[in-house]
């Protein structure tokens, strides 16, 4: 009996790590938002204080319904032309800037992103515009903005976390046992002191219920909690295994600040990146063309009349020939073919619609999922403009006859597996 | 079915054996290895229930660790300064010259990854086979990496310094110097040895080929004055008459053979005629097996054929005959080529391998008479590609031996290994004061030489190769030098004390001799350019002359030595058209390349009748032991060749490697080299006395590819005869197969699947039989382009070889009349030769009818069918049909159910049965960093438990796509080339869009002759072959009814 009753009480730990794990999870549409407002919302808007470009968003959610809120974020010049009242008037209110259209978000993204500024604490000093400041000290900025949104959901750290609190669980059962027994000791030795026989908590109440548990559904309990945590972690195990890396943020040997370089300075992608429009890679530029310009910037301004360490970086680099050593973020598997001009020339995508909004990126991370959904996803919806390209002139003509309109990627054969698999 | 098969493959296949049907039984030869993996004590296939805790307990944890691991970290490291011309991701271009033939090596991010053939170059864009696999030498990771003095490590500045230091001191002795080489037709690399003679004036150069071409160049030289071999012109002979002259696939130069043979053998534009090709030899080799009429002679009777031709033609032209004593010989076959050469005079050719120059002069003596010279042999423009003498090496290994060479440096040849006396050569090495050799890798000769300086890769090198007479391709780089290696060009400079580098020196020899010989150009920069570009460049070319010869063709003959008798056994060592001489040998794509004939791969073997197996004995996968004079070969395979001549025994050159790395030393087999022998001033392939044959005891068991794929007496090749042709071209080709035609769907046939509906292209393939050699360079492309794997020999007999094109190779008893000679071998011979087609049961009673047999060679790839049977069979979609008409295979997706290879009708699907990359099993270029640099990165490397096969080049096809709207135009005919194609000497594979109706393919689906493979199936294959029109005399026609009919008459039931 000891041995069942004992084996009863730890199917208790389990249940306690369960809902422990569970936590987090709950959290995520928040911390969702949180990441992608910051990402996306700061440069022209703050939620409390002094206005930035764009009106305080504090309410935004009881001033406007959800839908409107979705129309008008995706893609607001449409809704201004389209002549929305409420539209045209905050275009005016606000000195007539148009909002940048987020058509790359997702509405459940959306949603985070609203669910996240309704529960925004009410912020304190200058908190928020500071995130915003694009244009003040970049490299001040990168080192108290961008909250570490991996952190806590980096699979090391979970793990840690969860064998910390099952030693600490244990300790506390061990305690616990440990008084129990020295009460009972003493009780054996001082039978007439009453208040040393008075039963336990842990013995009038928890063992019996113990005991009382069906042992069958117990087990069962046991397994499924067993089976949420546990599989919950091959999930994600898996999921990084097989290459899903979404949100990916490595640290880089020098710390580019792409907001500043394609943000600020609007330097077009294809300036560094200049392959993408006639190869299957987009290619990371090399060391020469950086020198192109920190042959002579050097960022001295902001270093009390020092070069940037990293400059200096690039510089040392250039000179002892060796070259830099970046981490590649974005890793296809070696099955899957992509072509960058492909889609950058003939299909004449942004690199945004992949790449995230790069320009306000300090710290470059993996967008998209890169998983075969998201892709098959837009080649279901991608129009091929075979009016402009006389490749496509037999095609043209053909779908003319039968009257279609609207080609699709995926209606041109861009969901067999032989285009992106061989 | 059981007598009928009109084609068969192997004598297994014919003769139904026991063994041969069982197997075939079976899509693949063996089911899973179940019982291997689970022998072992600890695994059994019912485990029990602590079993499972433990594997469950396992499991658990190890995802749990797994877990805490991050994605493994991945480097992108651009370019410090990025080079101009390469861009990431973009294949680049450079017009380069693999052993004088123009190509082109396709390089991505800086190494070479493909080879084709360049089409500004006389070779018309084709490569062979050994010509696409030599970039795999390149990442060959046992080459030598740096210099050696006496077996160890060393480097280059003590290397030159001992060489030239010794070198100084024997001149200064007056001690030889020689600088041995293979045929050198650089003028570059000829300049720098005469600096190097200059230097030190005792020396000279000699030239050594392992196999040489001394009979021509002598014969030649005692004819016209000119030891040259000429440049022969087969595109403009309507009648060739071959002597064991192997040009499709050995002989000279067998690219260019193959392209312009294969220009007179076209019907696809309403031309009527094709050339009529006569072969005589003893084995039956790749060009023999293309004739369309074929004699098996013995070796030694070589000699009287010509004379008797000689006489023949003689007649006709109303010349003398020349006495020979010999008897008439060759009966029909000899009269009726004399018969058409005569017709064709001055458009047709003779051509003889023999190394006899008295032979070679009596064949000049037969071109003269037919007025050849300045139409088809070209003594003006000659070949520059073999220019030694056997004699010169022979004088030079004798002063070896007696010690007046103090100091040789060799490149390029192996005579340690060639040399038919390679004992003597070993042994006078040894005395010389100072041996060094230029080696690639340390091979047999390298071994015995105390410095070693080796050389580049020719993929590393510059050079300026003189090919022909006044025609020039050049060599130029396509990759850093991978290792401490250099080109043996600068070697010599250095010793000769000229630091110059090799381009600077070519260059400056340009400018300063060659520019000034050409009138083209005016600016030297400009054709120095152009001429690197273009990888050739051609000087004026001279006005071929005809000429008279200076020799006696009666003199000649009476020194031609007699045929030894009928009974006695002959022996021939011959060239592999894959490996040659061996140097390749530690080359895996060739070792495991079938031969065109015997469909064997990584192994030699000895080649005899079927007359002569059944005097011994002996069948397939028996030993022999094959005495030549004092060499006795032990336990040789043997192969029952269909068409070897009686008493005659061949074994190929090239194996029994004892050094040059772990494939040729896998590859093992016998070693001829040494059964060769010294005659009339040249080294000999055939000997004619002391040839012994007998049983050996051992069991061997060939790698053999013939058999792997059942045909089961289907009707797989269409042949017709010309005459045939040009009264019908559909002839050979009628529809026979009774099938229902649905009236409502324009005359198709009745068909279960939907119509695919296959917008913007649908991409078809063209096979013309009668261009195809089969020399098998395409498989090496295919190889080269889509990351097949080396399997090796076990892999192979199992038959799980990973070839994505395979050439299958039919034989057919010969329905051309044979001499009256042979006639009278066996009884019933003609009615035998009648019957030739297949409806013979007699044939096993008549062993004589095996001396006769016609070969068909046809290319077999996935036939991307409309109505593909594996699509419809595989369980989870991962073979799939594009709206291009491609069918498509998704590796991630098969899980290996096997179901698709089962139900393919042309057993073109080939199954990964292991991981071939980064195995140790598996130890070829895919298992260590620098093999891999060969892999294209643009085509998955398949795991193991997958299935794979041929996919139109996908990757090429994509690329033709994207290039075509990044232009913004339309895709134009020929953007689009498959590997196979590309690389096809004589043009037999033809790729592209059915949807443009202007396109070769669309023109060539509309030819008579195209029919589909098994066209009964209704699978609509996207693959069409052109039947094969053989030109000879008036058979066939009547035959192909007769068997049409017959085929028929089989479907219906």
């Amino acid at each position: 009996m000891v041995h069942t009753s004992t084996l009863k009480r730890l199917l208790i730990l389990p249940l306690a790590l369960g809902i422990f794990a569970t936590t987090p999870i709950l959290a995520q549409d928040v911390a969702e938002g949180e990441k992608l407002f910051n990402e996306n919302c700061t440069s022209c808007h703050v939620i409390d204080g002094a206005k930035s470009v764009g009106p305080n968003l504090r309410d935004v959610t009881k001033r406007r319904k959800e839908d409107w809120l979705l129309k008008w974020i995706k893609n607001s010049p449409a809704m201004i032309a389209s002549g929305d009242p409420v539209a045209v008037k905050l275009y005016e209110e606000n000195n007539k800037a148009n909002m940048t259209e987020f058509g790359f978000l997702s509405d459940n993204q959306i949603k985070s992103i609203l669910k996240y500024v309704e529960s925004a604490p009410v912020a304190t000093a200058a908190a928020a515009p500071a995130e915003g400041g694009t244009s003040t000290s970049t490299e001040a900025a990168s080192s108290t903005s961008a909250p570490k949104s991996d952190g806590f959901y980096s699979s090391t750290t979970l793990i840690i976390l969860l064998v910390l609190a099952l030693v600490l669980l244990i300790m506390g059962v061990l305690l616990s046992r440990v008084q129990v027994m020295m009460k009972k000791m003493l009780a054996a030795k001082f039978p007439e002191e009453e208040e040393l026989n008075q039963p336990s908590w842990y013995d009038s109440k928890f063992t019996p219920w113990v005991k009382n548990l069906n042992p069958t559904i117990a087990v069962l309990v046991l397994v499924l909690i067993v089976g949420v945590v546990g599989g919950g972690a091959y999930f994600k195990y898996a999921n990084e295994e097989i290459g899903v890396q979404q949100g990916y943020t490595p640290a880089q040997p020098i710390p580019f600040d792409h907001s500043l370089h394609a943000g600020e300075y609007k330097m077009d992608c294809q300036f560094c990146h200049s392959t993408a429009s006639i190869s299957k890679q987009a290619s990371v530029p090399s060391l020469n063309t950086c020198m192109n310009c920190h042959k002579s910037v050097d960022a001295s301004a902001k270093y009390n009349g020092e070069v940037s360490p990293h400059i200096q970086t690039i510089r040392d680099a250039y000179k002892n020939n060796t070259p830099i050593k970046w981490v590649r973020i974005h890793n296809l598997p070696d099955h899957a073919y992509f072509n960058h001009a492909q889609h950058v020339s003939v299909g004449k995508l942004e690199c945004q619609t992949c790449h995230g909004p790069i320009e306000t990126m300090k710290k470059v991370e993996q967008f998209a999922s890169l998983q075969m959904g998201w892709c098959v996803n837009c080649h279901r919806e991608a129009k091929v403009d075979v009016e402009n390209n006389d490749y496509y002139e037999q095609l043209h003509k053909d779908l003319k006859g039968m009257g279609r309109k609207g080609l699709t990627v995926a209606m041109n054969g861009g969901l067999e597996c032989g285009k992106c698999h061989y | 079915m059981e007598n009928k098969t009109k084609y068969w493959k192997g004598l297994e296949e014919l003769n139904r054996e026991p063994g041969f049907v069982q197997a075939n039984k079976n899509e693949f030869a063996e089911g899973l290895p179940l019982d291997e993996v689970f022998s072992e004590s600890t695994m059994s296939l019912s485990s029990n229930r602590r079993d499972f805790l433990k594997y469950f307990g396992f499991s658990v944890s190890a995802v749990a660790l797994a877990a805490c691991n991050t994605a493994p970290i991945k480097n992108v490291i651009p370019y410090v300064t990025k080079p101009e011309e390469v861009t990431p991701g973009i294949p680049n271009w450079y017009a380069t010259a693999y052993e004088g033939q123009p190509i082109l090596v396709k390089t991505r991010e800086g190494r070479p990854i493909k080879i084709e053939g360049n089409d500004k170059g006389f070779t018309g864009g084709g490569v062979d086979a050994a010509g696409h696999a030599s970039m795999l030498s390149l990442y060959d990771s046992e080459r030598l990496d740096a210099p050696m003095k006496d077996g160890k490590a060393s480097d280059w500045k003590t290397v030159d310094k001992d060489i030239t230091d010794k070198l100084t001191k024997i001149a200064a002795a007056g001690g030889a110097i020689r600088i041995v080489t293979g045929s050198v037709n650089s003028p570059s690399m000829l300049s720098a040895i005469a600096e190097f003679t200059a230097k030190y004036p005792t020396t000279q150069h000699v030239q050594y080929d392992a196999v040489s071409y001394s009979g021509i160049l002598n014969a030649n030289k005692m004819c016209f004055g000119k030891a040259v071999i000429p440049s022969y012109k087969f595109d403009k002979a309507k009648v060739i008459v071959s002597f064991e002259a192997d040009f499709l696939g050995t002989w000279i130069s067998p690219t260019e053979f193959t392209y312009q043979w294969s220009k007179n053998r076209r019907l696809l534009n309403g031309e009527k005629e094709i050339s009529r090709h006569y072969q005589f030899e003893a084995t039956l080799s790749l060009t023999g097996s293309n004739a369309d009429v074929r004699m098996p002679i013995k070796p030694s009777k070589q000699g009287e054929y010509v004379v008797a031709l000689y006489n023949a033609v003689a007649k006709l032209a109303g010349v003398d005959a020349i006495a020979s004593g010999a008897k008439e010989l060759g009966g029909n076959s000899i009269g009726n080529a004399a018969a058409d050469l005569w017709k064709n005079k001055g458009n047709c050719v003779v051509v003889c391998g023999s190394n006899d120059h008295y032979t070679q002069c009596v064949v000049n003596g037969i071109n003269l008479m037919l007025g050849n010279y300045g139409t088809t042999i070209d003594l003006d423009n000659y070949s520059k590609q073999y220019t030694a003498t056997d004699d010169t090496f022979e004088k030079f290994v004798d002063e070896l031996n007696n010690g007046t060479v103090k100091a040789v440096i060799m490149h390029g040849i192996n005579p340690a290994y060639t040399y038919y006396n390679a004992k003597k050569f070993e042994a006078g090495i040894k005395k010389a004061e100072l041996s060094v050799s230029a080696a690639y890798s340390i091979d047999e000769t390298a071994k015995l030489c105390q410095y070693l300086t080796p050389d580049n890769h020719y993929l590393e090198s510059w050079s300026d190769n003189e090919t022909k007479a006044g025609y020039f391709a050049f060599t130029q780089p396509t990759i850093q030098r991978v290792f401490d290696t250099r080109q043996v060009l600068e070697s010599v400079l250095v010793w000769a004390g000229n630091n110059t580098a090799a381009y600077d020196y070519i260059k400056n020899n340009w400018q300063t001799k060659m520019f000034g010989l050409q009138s083209k150009y005016t600016s030297f920069s400009q054709m120095w350019n152009e001429s690197i570009q273009n990888g050739v460049f051609e000087m004026a070319a001279l006005t071929a002359t005809a000429v008279t010869s200076a020799a006696n063709m009666g003199e000649m003959a009476s020194k031609i030595a007699k045929g030894a008798a009928d009974a006695e056994l002959e022996f021939v060592a011959y060239e592999s058209s894959a490996l040659r001489d061996g140097r390749d040998a530690n080359n895996p794509w060739l070792q495991e390349l079938p031969d065109p004939i015997s469909k064997v791969t990584w192994d030699n073997f000895a080649s005899l009748s079927k007359y002569n197996a059944d005097l011994i004995k002996v069948k397939e996968g028996d030993t022999v032991n094959v005495t030549v004079g004092s060499v006795k070969f032990e336990n040789v395979p043997v192969i029952i060749q269909p068409g070897q001549a009686r008493n005659t025994i061949a074994i190929a050159l090239g194996y029994g490697r004892k050094e040059g790395g772990k494939v040729a030393k896998e590859a093992a087999g016998v070693d001829v080299f040494p059964a060769r022998s010294y005659k009339n001033d040249a080294v000999t392939n055939v000997t004619s006395t002391g040839v012994k044959l007998e049983k050996a005891s051992n069991r061997y068991e060939l790698a053999r590819t013939q058999t792997h794929h059942s045909i089961e007496g289907r009707d797989l090749v269409k042949e017709t005869s010309l005459p045939a042709y040009q009264r019908d071209p559909r002839s050979g080709n009628h529809d026979h197969h009774g099938l229902i035609r649905d009236p409502k769907k324009n005359g198709q046939f009745y068909t279960l699947w939907e119509e695919h509906d296959n917008k913007g292209h649908k991409w078809g393939m063209a096979i013309d039989l009668n261009a195809c050699t089969g020399c098998g360079s395409c498989i090496v492309s295919c190889n080269a382009e889509n990351n097949v794997p080396v399997v090796g020999r076990d892999e192979v007999r199992r038959r799980r070889e990973m070839h994505w094109i395979r050439i299958d190779r039919y034989y057919r008893f010969s329905p051309t009349t044979p001499n009256p000679e042979d006639k009278q071998l066996g009884a019933g011979f003609t009615k035998a030769g009648d019957l030739g087609i297949g409806e013979t049961d007699g044939y096993l009673d008549h062993p004589e009818m095996y001396d006769h047999v016609s070969v068909s060679h046809v290319p077999m790839m996935c036939q991307h069918c409309g109505h593909a049977p594996c699509e419809t069979v595989c369980p989870v979609l991962a073979t799939t049909h594009s709206n291009e008409g491609l069918n498509q295979m998704t590796y991630n997706r098969c899980i290996g159910t096997k179901y698709c290879a089962n139900n393919c009708p042309y057993k073109v699907r080939r199954f990964n049965w292991f991981r071939y990359n980064d195995n140790n099993k598996f130890d070829y270029y895919m298992n260590n960093d620098l093999g891999k640099m060969v892999i294209n990165p643009d085509v998955t490397v398949r795991t193991r438990g997958v299935m794979e096969k041929c996919s139109f080049c996908i990757q090429r096809i994509q690329y033709g796509k994207l290039q075509a709207k990044l232009q913004n135009r339309k895709l134009k005919d020929g953007d689009v080339k498959m590997a196979c194609q590309q690389s096809c000497a004589s043009g037999a594979i033809v790729f592209g869009d059915l949807k443009d109706p202007e396109s070769e393919i669309s023109r060539l689906y509309r030819n008579e002759r195209a029919y589909h493979m098994l066209d009964e199936l209704n699978v609509q294959p996207a693959v069409v072959y052109m039947t094969q029109v053989r030109n000879t005399q008036e058979i066939g026609a009547a035959h192909t009814t007769k068997t049409e009919k017959k085929a028929e008459h089989e479907h219906a039931h």
